[in-house]
């Protein structure tokens, strides 16, 4: 009830909940052992929170085993112990001297079970649990030197045990020694591992990735070798697409207007089949008089796509938290403003009309042979 | 200008890939003078130093180190020699490790022929540089006010005439465009652009700092 124990022991036994926790209610009155029992299987036995199945190619029939058969062993020597302690106990012996082997024996579960557990994260590699692992090894050791220590003390009497504890160090010291090269290359083959594993996972991604788009366009190019725009349209698409996986914007704002006007830049250029050249300074979040804005821009570029003839066009947003500015210029053919047709839509409405009536300042500027330019000045409010 | 306006600069091509030197070959053999090419950056080091040219056009990602590497190790040994950085990536990270390196140029490698002939040409005769988005980047990373404390820092902050010679590098205009829509010379214009690349180069502006910390370039 307190920490789910009895009811775990309960399924894991496939027994009802309430003889389990009678068992214990009967252990507590046993010299406290119950209290004692209930309090280590709750920080030892683990939550059962993770779905065994979860997806990776891992055996997961040792995997089962390997927990429920340690488990099982924490549980039976739990129950020897006890059964030990209870005998004694009805035999009239002094329970007292046996508590600290107890505690010694429930020390040396509590990092078997970790050794075991270890041993399946080595297979699963994953971070979490590794340092609540440390410290259940690290609680299990003192508990075993303690225990003995204990155990020592309460045979030998108070006045060595100073002697002894030492002696107690010196050789878990000398063991330690022994032990840490090979702990040490344990440790590194993991590491080496976990590193080749991440390699091997990023490997695949971009193998994806390159398939997925990569390929697919050099193959798109191979069949459209002989119409040359199509092959730029589709190499140019792929470049972004590609360009857009490897440097990834840092921090686009949300609704960002850099990232609605390179989309729509991007659109144009699929379209058009043209290049363009997108430069921006700054950012600001979408508004309304901006959705205008970005309208009249398309229309700016979309008209160059269309009758420039020009390879290139540049697209330059400044923005500010007062005001954007956008330019958008090419090289091309170019025309004479003032002989501009009336039915010529496109650039009197869409572009001039469209930014005036939301307020903002627009102009087109532009000679035979010498390109066009807009200028398109708008509030952000 | 340490190289006569018709004569042939001297260039090193820096790239480990074969295709785009041999293409750089055919496109532009007849504009420049290729006196050696290298894949990597030891191998760049060394044909620098022997060929001494005028001109290193220099990929930024290379084999056994970075274009920024090899400007390290050229260094005071080559005075006369000049970087320009070709790159496929646009990435800022990149942008300012190469010229706070060093390069006098950033140019992408979408950059068509005849321009690039232009850079190199004008890389060797001392002038600075900049691709629109290079532009961009200077207008962004020196953008808002300084703090009046720092402003007798002259290299964090842009005049009102360079930041206006970079907006419009930065829409896309050359220097004889540029200079005709400010009513400048273009040796006034080329002034302003090699002035912003020091900057560049020297700025310890925050944003300059923090972009190269965040990305771990110092």
């Amino acid at each position: 009830m307190v920490g789910g124990v009895a009811r775990g022991i309960a399924s894991h036994l496939r027994v009802d909940v309430w003889w389990v926790r009678g068992v214990f209610v009967l252990l507590a009155f046993i010299g406290g052992s119950g209290f004692l029992a209930y309090a280590i299987l709750w920080a030892l036995v683990p939550l059962d929170s993770k779905p065994r199945n979860d997806g990776v190619d891992r055996p997961t029939t040792v995997d089962g085993r390997g927990a429920e058969s340690s488990l099982l062993l924490v549980l039976g020597a739990t129950g020897v112990g006890l059964g030990a302690l209870l005998l004694a106990s009805i035999a009239g012996m002094d329970v007292s001297t046996l508590w600290p082997l107890a505690v010694a024996g429930l020390g040396a579960a509590l990092i078997w079970l970790r050794a075991d557990e270890g041993q399946r994260e080595r297979l699963r590699s994953g971070v979490d649990g590794r340092r609540s692992g440390l410290w259940q090894i690290g609680l299990g050791a003192v508990l075993v030197l303690v225990g003995l220590v204990a155990f020592g003390v309460g045979g030998v009497g108070l006045g060595q045990a100073g002697a002894l504890l030492a002696a107690v160090l010196v050789v878990v010291v000398g063991i330690a020694l022994v032990a840490s090269p090979f702990a040490l290359r344990l440790w590194r083959e993991r590491d080496a591992e976990r590193r080749a594993r991440i390699r091997s996972e990023e490997r695949a991604e971009i193998a994806a990735q390159v398939h997925d788009s990569v390929l697919q366009t050099l193959n798109l190019i191979q069949r459209n070798a002989s119409d040359a725009s199509a092959v730029s349209r589709v190499a140019r698409a792929q470049e972004r697409d590609l360009r857009r996986w490897l440097y990834p914007d840092p921090s686009p704002l949300a609704a960002s207007f850099r990232v609605a006007l390179e989309e729509m830049a991007a659109d144009v250029e699929d379209t058009y089949g043209v290049r363009i050249d997108v430069v921006c300074v700054g950012d600001v979040a979408s508004t309304e008089p901006l959705s205008a804005l970005l309208q009249a821009t398309r229309e700016a570029v979309a008209n160059a796509g269309r009758h420039s003839e020009a390879e290139v066009v540049s697209v330059y947003a400044e923005m500010t938290d007062a005001e954007v500015t956008v330019h958008v210029r090419d090289r091309g053919v170019g025309f004479v403003v003032s002989d501009m047709p009336a039915d010529r839509m496109g650039v009197r409405e869409s572009i001039l009309g469209r930014i005036e009536r939301h307020g903002g300042r627009a102009s087109v500027t532009s000679e035979p042979g010498e390109g066009t330019r807009v200028e398109l000045v708008m509030e952000t409010r | 200008m340490m190289t006569d306006a018709a004569a042939v600069p001297t260039v090193v091509l820096v790239d480990d890939h074969r295709m785009f030197r041999t293409g750089v070959r055919t496109e532009l053999g007849h504009e420049i003078d290729i006196v050696g090419e290298a894949e990597d950056v030891d191998s760049a080091v060394t044909v620098i130093l022997q060929s001494r040219p005028d001109v290193v056009l220099l990929d930024v990602h290379l084999p056994g180190g970075n274009g920024p590497e090899v400007i390290k190790r050229v260094g005071e040994k080559a005075p006369d020699t000049r970087f320009l950085a070709l790159s496929v990536s646009d990435a800022a990270e990149d942008v300012i490790a190469t010229i706070r390196a060093g390069a006098r140029g950033y140019v992408t490698k979408s950059i068509s022929g005849p321009d690039l002939a232009d850079a190199v040409r004008q890389v060797a005769a001392g002038d600075a540089v900049f691709s629109p988005r290079l532009a961009g980047f200077v207008l962004d990373a020196f953008a808002g006010t300084v703090e009046v404390a720092d402003i007798d820092e002259e290299l964090d902050r842009l005049t009102p005439r360079e930041r206006d010679v970079m907006r419009l590098i930065a829409r896309g205009y050359t220097y004889r465009e540029a200079a005709s829509e400010l009513f400048l010379s273009v040796k006034t214009i080329e002034t302003h652009v090699s002035s912003v690349l020091r900057k560049l180069q020297l700025s310890n502006r925050n944003e300059l700092a923090r972009w190269a910390s965040e990305r771990r370039l110092t």
